[in-house]
């Protein structure tokens, strides 16, 4: 029943030094959607006769039709807080926002609105937009009161979007929240649960914490949990472009219940992999992305450990295979891959075969998890470390970009300088740095577009 | 009528209508609480129903959660399908499988697990080193899915099985295949919680919303897992209903609020209206009854005091021309009565029938006055029986006439304060009394005796007497007693009540004496009156009297 396609594009090297490899398989139909994965090592050749670390980077990135009109049908349920704190601007521009938001939508599209308060109203159950006034309607009347059931909110969303789950559609409930959740399941581990299970049902949550009275470790962790996008929003203003954007986001996204699987070679351990939730079992690691964009690439950055090699050996370091869903064809895709690793003795065939990209990608990732672990330790009152931690972080990527001149790169040095600077903050603004750091943490760990 | 008989019936009236009045409105107010009771009862049992209503949308989700994990087909059995449906089985956390000798086949003893699943075992040490505990728990009646063989594999058996696990209740769902194979898979809690509140309804507004109720799923520890219904009740407040859901989920309750104003404003509202009306309306009826019966009784005071308002009236105009007929009488008796003795024995009997005149006025003129204000005395040094004598003196021809003797005998010689004028018009109305109801008698005696500081003055008759029943009632203006001893006696029925007002001013009193045995003598009356007389130091001193202040402001007023 279902066509596979299964190119392996092994292009050996030479008996040289070239052993990095390289799969890229797609066959796409003309108008079709698809995913062109690049499999790419941190070093296509490593030294001889040491053990060491070293990092499969595999990159997703979508190929689908560049017209609008040809993007894959969303299914999205808006999530908007309106209890008392929402009063004001900040509702009168989140219902600008997702009003303005919603224009974009086709008569394909499904949407459904969930307010929530103490309780939880579902203002439009999933519905195509067949009436886009009487929608419209029911968001202008939303006011403001009660407390905050942000819980049950997303349980309302996610159910209207499970309502009408589609394999061709892009599933995501937006939620927009302005303060604590304080009725129902609160904390960020039981949000991140929960985003964990819809995940499985290929949903994604994205979250926008509004101003700064939200719990951004409780957005941050429902976003990454359910691979959603998470943007801290400080004024309502910017409400309509951060829907617009979201909304983008939504429509580039040309498949869907992505996994990666990645089974490594002998001699070769999995060791994390840096800043998404991966399964790693043995000698298998198994990586899932809730989508993958046409705009953006995203990329699964797999640490392994490789066992000490005599010079010239040649070795598989992984096989990749990749599902995923193509939203045009509603089908199961596969594709795979593999990565080669040669071993030398010569440290200047070593340093040859570095691979940029990977080490930007690297260098990215593990500042990112130095601002993680700094937020901990600010967390903890552990001020003089956390700042310690980063500043030490800005002079490694400082020192590394010399040779990489990454503008990626320099702007995230400026961001943890900045961090840096936060960390010693009194509490207010710290709080206001944190929701900073946590939206950076997210847009670096997913790719995030925006 | 007397102000004390009238406050009796007062009384008596206003009894009449707030004892039923009070009893109804008690009654109605009972009916009204009780209503109000079965109302808030109603509405218990009422949101009692739709608990159990939503208690049935939470056990569905359990159910279909069953359903979808046991009654697809037989679950894998090897690990790698294992962690594919842990991979895609969004209701699901973790899952482990023994074999039929009570091995743990998944996560697999040997061989490498992954971070979730060590945490998995962790979770549920415990349940795996004794997993007799689910088939216990179970039988126990913590499952309302007992053990159910299925026809197509017998011997199977399944159920819930619910711990408690860092943020709370967890829950299990097991099978045994006929294989033997045990199954566990844990629940994602979190996603359960969210499936119950997607199932349970939301809280429209303004549509279909019933703004009046409100609730709420609780867990083990009494927080809100989620709640429904458009009424915020106060923290605190009690639940019109409360019930345990049934198992797996008994830590947990559901609790249904309801607006209090609701229950009041139902039916009881106008129950109560209703009940207050009809109190109002009886206490209305009464009231114009007790009214009705005040107004006859009263009425015949009132056309008494009409005629001694007409009476007084006419008293004043006649008052005039009495004294000068009075006084040119006795100037002609004085100048011309010795003359003849036929002319003198006229004008005698013109002059008594003149006082008699005059006293009658001015008992009516005294009442009239009385009506209004207190009767004011006027004390002067005198002797009290030498006023009796000469009243005495004036009522003997009268007496005499009627063949009675009038007989005196006075020890209050005296000079003490007295008021003469009210003296006189007491002895007028107790000797005038006496002439008029006396008559059967031969003999009316009046005795005077002085003590220490009052005087006491006895009149008394040999006439028919008064019962013990209408002692105090001859006192009563306008009372006359039985028509047969009116008889032949005229008046205006206000004497004796004035004499005994006039004594009471003065200090004392007067009384119908008592026999001993509390009944007035059987034959003949004596009247007793008592004033206090203060003796005065030098009877030729025009001293002040003792309660001269008094006097004067009563005076000026």
């Amino acid at each position: 029943m279902k066509p596979r396609t299964k190119l392996r594009t092994t292009r050996a090297s030479g008996p040289a030094l070239a052993l990095l490899l390289l799969t890229l398989g797609t066959s796409l139909p003309a108008a079709g959607y698809g995913v062109k994965m690049s499999v790419e090592l941190s070093h296509g050749v490593l030294e001889a006769h040491r053990r060491q670390h070293a990092f499969l980077k595999v990159g997703l990135v979508g190929d689908g039709p560049r017209e609008p009109s040809q993007r894959a049908a969303v299914n999205v349920a808006l999530v908007l807080d309106r209890s008392g704190s929402m009063a004001g601007g900040k509702l009168e521009q989140a219902k600008r926002a997702a009003i303005q938001a919603l224009e974009g939508l086709g008569p394909e599209d499904i949407v459904s609105v969930v307010a929530y308060d103490t309780t939880v109203e579902v203002l439009v159950p999933a519905t195509k937009l067949s009436d886009r006034a009487a929608v419209y309607r029911q968001i202008e009347q939303l006011r403001a009161r009660g407390t905050t059931a942000l819980f049950a909110g997303v349980s309302k969303g996610a159910h209207e979007v499970l309502k009408f789950l589609s394999g061709r559609g892009v599933n995501r409930v937006i939620l927009l929240s302005d303060g604590l959740a304080n009725v129902g399941p609160s904390s960020p581990g039981a949000l991140a649960e929960l985003g964990t299970s819809l995940a499985k049902n290929g949903i994604t949550v994205s979250t926008i914490g509004l101003g700064l009275g939200y719990n951004e470790d409780l957005m941050y962790r429902l976003a990454g949990a359910s691979d959603g996008n998470h943007v801290f929003v400080e004024r309502e203003d910017q409400l309509p472009a951060v829907f617009a954007r979201e909304f983008g986001d939504m429509f580039a996204v040309v498949a869907g219940e992505v996994e990666l699987r990645i089974r490594c070679g002998k001699g070769i351990r999995p060791l994390r992999v840096l800043g998404r939730a991966a399964r790693i079992i043995g000698d298998e690691v198994s990586v899932r992305l809730s989508q993958v964009q046409a705009t953006v690439q995203k990329y699964v950055l797999l640490e392994v450990e490789v066992d000490p090699q005599p010079a010239g050996q040649t070795l598989t370091l992984a096989e990749i295979v990749l599902h995923y869903r193509s939203l045009d064809r509603e089908r199961a895709e596969q594709q795979s891959g593999r990565a080669q690793i040669g071993f030398s003795a010569a440290s200047e065939a070593v340093a040859a075969s570095a691979n940029r990209a990977v080490a930007v990608a690297v260098l990215e990732q593990l500042a990112n998890d130095a601002t993680k672990q700094a937020v901990e330790l600010r967390d903890a009152g552990r001020i003089a470390e956390a700042r310690v931690l980063l500043k030490k972080n800005v002079g490694a990527l400082k020192a590394s970009n010399q040779a990489l001149k990454s503008k990626q790169l320099d702007a995230l040095e400026q961001d943890l300088a900045t961090a840096a600077e936060g960390v010693d903050q009194p509490e207010a603004e710290w709080q206001r740095t944190r929701k900073v750091m946590r939206g950076q943490q997210r847009r670096v760990e997913s790719q995030q577009a925006f | 009528m007397h102000s004390r008989a009238r406050g009796r019936l007062v009384v008596a009236l206003s009894l009449m209508v707030l004892i039923p009045a009070a009893l109804l409105g008690w009654l109605a107010r009972e009916v009204v609480v009780a209503d109000r009771h079965r109302a808030q009862r109603a509405l218990g049992s009422l949101v009692g129903g739709e608990l159990h209503q939503a208690e049935a949308r939470v056990l569905g989700v359990l159910e279909r959660r069953r359903a979808e994990l046991l009654d697809r087909g037989p679950t894998p059995t090897d690990t790698a399908a294992l962690r594919v449906l842990v991979a895609e089985q969004a209701a699901v956390r973790q899952v482990f499988l023994l074999g039929s000798d009570g091995r743990r086949l998944h996560p697999p003893a040997l061989g490498p697990l992954s971070v979730e699943e060590e945490a998995f075992l962790q979770r549920v040490r415990g349940l795996l080193a004794d997993p007799l505990q689910l088939v216990v728990a179970d039988e126990e009646g913590a499952s309302p899915k007992k053990t159910r063989p299925t026809a197509a594999a017998p011997g199977a058996a399944q159920g819930w099985y619910a711990w408690f696990w860092e943020d709370g209740l967890q829950l299990l769902l097991w099978q045994r295949s006929s294989a033997g194979y045990l199954i566990g898979f844990e629940l994602d809690r979190y996603r359960l919680l969210a499936d119950l509140a997607a199932a349970l309804p939301d809280t429209p507004r303004g549509r279909l919303a019933d703004p009046r109720r409100r609730t709420v799923l609780v867990d083990e520890r009494g927080e809100a897992l989620y709640e429904w219904g458009g009424y915020d009740p106060a923290p605190g407040a009690s639940p019109a209903a409360s019930i345990a859901l049934a198992a797996p989920l008994q830590a947990w309750r559901l609790r249904g609020f309801i607006d209090p104003r609701v229950t009041a404003a139902s039916t009881g509202r106008s129950l109560a209206l209703a009940a207050g009306a009809g109190v109002l309306a009886v206490t209305l009826a009464l009231g114009g009854l007790a009214l009705f019966l005040w107004r006859e009784s009263t009425r015949a005071a009132r056309e008494a005091a009409q005629r001694v308002s007409f009476v007084s009236r006419v008293s004043h105009e006649l008052k005039t021309p009495l004294t000068n007929i009075r006084m040119y009488s006795e100037l002609l008796e004085a100048d011309f009565g010795a003359g003849d003795p036929r002319a003198a024995g006229y004008l005698q009997i013109v002059n008594s029938e003149c006082r008699r005149l005059s006293r009658l006025i001015d008992n009516v003129l005294s009442f009239a006055r009385q009506q209004r204000t207190a009767p004011l005395l006027r004390r002067s040094v005198g002797q009290v029986d030498a006023l009796v004598r000469e009243l005495i003196t004036a009522f003997e021809p009268a007496f005499a006439a009627r063949g009675v003797q009038l007989v005196f005998s006075g020890q209050a010689e005296r000079p003490v304060w007295v008021d003469a004028d009210a003296l006189r018009q007491i002895l007028n109305n107790l000797l005038s009394n006496a002439e008029k109801y006396a008559s059967g008698g031969k003999v009316v005696q009046v005795s005077t005796r002085a003590r220490a500081h009052t005087t006491e003055i006895r009149v008394s008759d040999q006439g028919p007497g008064i019962s013990a029943t209408q002692a105090e009632r001859v006192f009563e203006p306008f009372v006359r007693l039985s028509s047969a001893l009116d008889e032949g006696a005229s008046g205006t029925g206000i004497g004796l009540g004035i004499a005994r007002e006039l004594a009471r001013a003065h200090g004392g009193d007067l009384v119908l004496e008592q026999d001993e045995g509390g009944a007035p003598a059987p034959r003949g009356a004596t009247f007793v009156v008592t004033l206090r007389t203060e003796a005065a130091a030098d009877p030729a001193a025009g001293a002040e009297p003792p309660s001269a202040a008094t006097t004067d402001s009563r005076d000026r007023a």
